[in-house]
């Protein structure tokens, strides 16, 4: 920046751009504007221009219960309504007075007709660990009532568990699960050391599709590091496994010291060597590079 | 559709409940989910509404009051309180208020079992703490001092010489050497654990005591969940919570002999399918003659920190 610059002129330039922008977003309704907004007619516009501001927080996050809770209302506006409260429990200390109230329509629509709803509801209960969307979402995919949401969907939101309360259930689905289900589950399980053998197996079965299996080594990795390390030290050496999967195992283990100090010794390192001697595939190769140069000792600052 | 937890929670009441029952870890909660040992918990809490606390479980109330994240929970032993009627003093008055002030942005409505505890309005959680804490007047004293006065455990010295540890930096050792030569103090944790006022809180305080303490005392926490805490996972535990690991101050598991190691103690843990289900906060000082004594972590830490 010269010394002519014109501060002052930047500063101006810049206030009417912010003062722009600020006009040009919708305007915040007033509670009583909000309260007389609540009608018939009531269109999603309308609904999008309702603001959470601070000035009318408490009333727009009373009307946009009430929608959210009116099974005559349009489903467009309960959807709306839903994303905003989701939005205004961002605010978690002004929120709090409506927290429980949101928490039990949640749980209202997780058992909704309408699929939207109910997507959104146990998206958002899962979220927050809430232990009747955990167990609507088990008994989903338990088969012990109808289905709330896809079996992947509801994979996924239970996965979300932190405690991993129903990892015997994904370890069922991780063998018996359709193709979208297993990788749900698989995924679920890398918190799991219960499940490292079960990975392991899956991980090293040829049979299994590759994506399974790069699924199964990444859980696994997780899991348990050094179990990772047998396996995937065993689909490097194997000159018959998947180039794919080979080249994501040893990048893997470079990356993973609790992996890449189970197998690096100097059998290993002379088996990178020929492999690299002898295949074609790039990205093995590179892989290769990326595991020596990870595993050289640094040097110190 | 009712389900298994409900028969439990029926069975369960069907009984006197005491302490034993709501020991963390007791054999009924084995193998359930969080949610459900959540669920089972608070039942027999609120059973004291009608019941009154047993003397074995005033502690138990308050603790959770003091440290539970589950909602759940808290308006069990908000009932249990309402449970004391004249006798419930002025300590419970903050408890009551730091729950409900605690819970106030995770708020949900209660869905008791029906028939098995007594019927009022459908409350939240807040609710719930507020309504007993408006009818708790007299401010009558009631010690809850946690482990004041706690027996003594004399250490098996075979038992320990056979439970192998790793710390966070992997290195290895046996639960002999790690308590030889100076007095320890000795907790237990887990990295798992999503209550801050539990493991988290324990950890943070455990590491300014490290850096403080003027006893030469070793610092150690032992992991619940030694199949999952791995010497990464507690050294990035322990970092983010300010521990200065050194040979004085480590995050340990039992690699081997932790069934052992929890009996030993006596530890308040119980698991899921996967991992913990329920514990307790969990201190011990453990002197070179290796006698534990199970301490109050507050006043442990608020006694370091008056130093």
């Amino acid at each position: 920046m010269s010394d002519e610059t014109d501060i002052e002129g930047l500063r101006k330039a810049f206030v009417t751009e912010v003062t722009q922008e600020r006009r040009a977003r919708p305007k915040a309704r007033t509670a009583r504007q909000v309260e007389a907004s609540r009608s018939a007619e009531m269109t999603e516009q309308d609904l999008e221009q309702v603001l959470l501001d601070a000035e009318t927080f408490e009333s727009t996050a009373r009307l946009l219960l009430d929608i959210l809770g009116d099974e005559s209302a349009a489903l467009s506006l309960r959807l709306i309504a839903l994303e905003r409260l989701g939005g205004a429990a961002f605010q978690p200390v002004r929120f709090a007075p409506f927290h429980a109230e949101f928490v039990e329509r949640l749980r209202d629509l997780a058992e909704s007709d309408h699929r939207e709803l109910r997507h959104m509801a146990l998206d958002r209960l899962s979220l927050d660990n809430d232990e009747v969307g955990q167990r609507l979402l088990k008994e989903s995919l338990e088969g012990t009532r109808k289905p709330l949401v896809p079996a992947a969907t509801a994979a996924r939101f239970l996965a979300r568990d932190e405690h991993g309360d129903s990892a015997p259930l994904f370890r069922d689905l991780a063998r018996t699960g359709g193709a979208r289900v297993r990788e749900q589950a698989l995924r679920a399980l890398a918190t799991d050391p219960g499940s490292v053998e079960l990975l392991a197996s899956i991980s090293s079965d040829k049979t299994e599709r590759t994506a399974v299996r790069e699924l199964a080594a990444m859980s696994l990795k997780a899991a348990s590091p050094e179990r990772f390390a047998d396996v995937a030290r065993d689909m490097v050496l194997d000159e018959s496994e998947d180039e794919h999967l080979r080249t994501t195992a040893l990048s893997a283990m470079a990356f993973t010291p609790g992996a890449g100090d189970v197998v690096d010794d100097d059998r290993f390192r002379e088996n990178l060597e020929r492999i690299k001697g002898e295949t074609a595939s790039r990205s093995l190769k590179t892989s290769i590079d990326r595991f020596t140069e990870a595993r050289e000792p640094k040097a110190p600052e | 559709m009712p389900r298994d937890v409900d028969a439990l929670i029926t069975e369960l009441l069907g009984r006197p409940v005491g302490a034993a029952q709501l020991r963390e870890g007791a054999p009924h909660s084995a193998g359930l989910s969080t949610a459900d040992a959540d669920r089972v918990r608070a039942h027999l809490l609120a059973s004291f509404e009608t019941s009154g606390i047993p003397d074995d479980a005033i502690d138990i109330v308050a603790e959770e009051l003091r440290t539970s994240a589950s909602p759940l929970v808290l308006a069990g032993a908000a009932r249990a309180v309402r449970g004391l009627g004249a006798d419930a003093g002025g300590e419970w008055v903050e408890l009551l208020r730091d729950a409900a002030d605690r819970v106030a942005t995770a708020d949900v409505y209660v869905r008791w079992q029906p028939g098995v505890v007594a019927p009022t309005w459908m409350r939240t959680v807040r609710g719930e703490l507020l309504d007993v804490l408006s009818g708790v007047r007299e401010a009558t004293a009631r010690g809850t001092g946690a482990g004041v006065g706690a027996p003594a455990i004399e250490l098996d010295r075979e038992t320990l010489r056979h439970v192998r540890i790793e710390d966070q930096s992997g290195a290895r050792a046996t639960m002999t050497e790690l308590l030889a030569g100076r007095d320890t103090i000795l907790a237990f944790f887990y990295t798992r654990c999503m209550n801050p006022a539990r493991c988290s809180l324990t950890i943070t305080r455990l590491a300014g005591l490290a850096r403080s303490d003027p006893d030469d005392r070793a610092i150690v926490a032992m992991t619940y969940d030694p199949g999952y805490d791995s010497p990464q996972r507690m050294r990035r535990y322990g970092a983010e919570r300010g521990f200065a690991f050194g040979e004085r101050a480590r995050l340990v598991r039992a690699t081997e002999g932790w069934p052992e190691m929890r009996a030993m103690f006596g530890l308040r843990v119980g698991y899921g399918p996967v991992t913990v289900n329920e514990h307790a906060r969990e201190l011990f000082l453990v002197g070179d003659d290796l006698i534990a004594r199970a301490v109050d972590p507050d006043a442990v830490f608020s006694a370091s920190l008056r130093e």
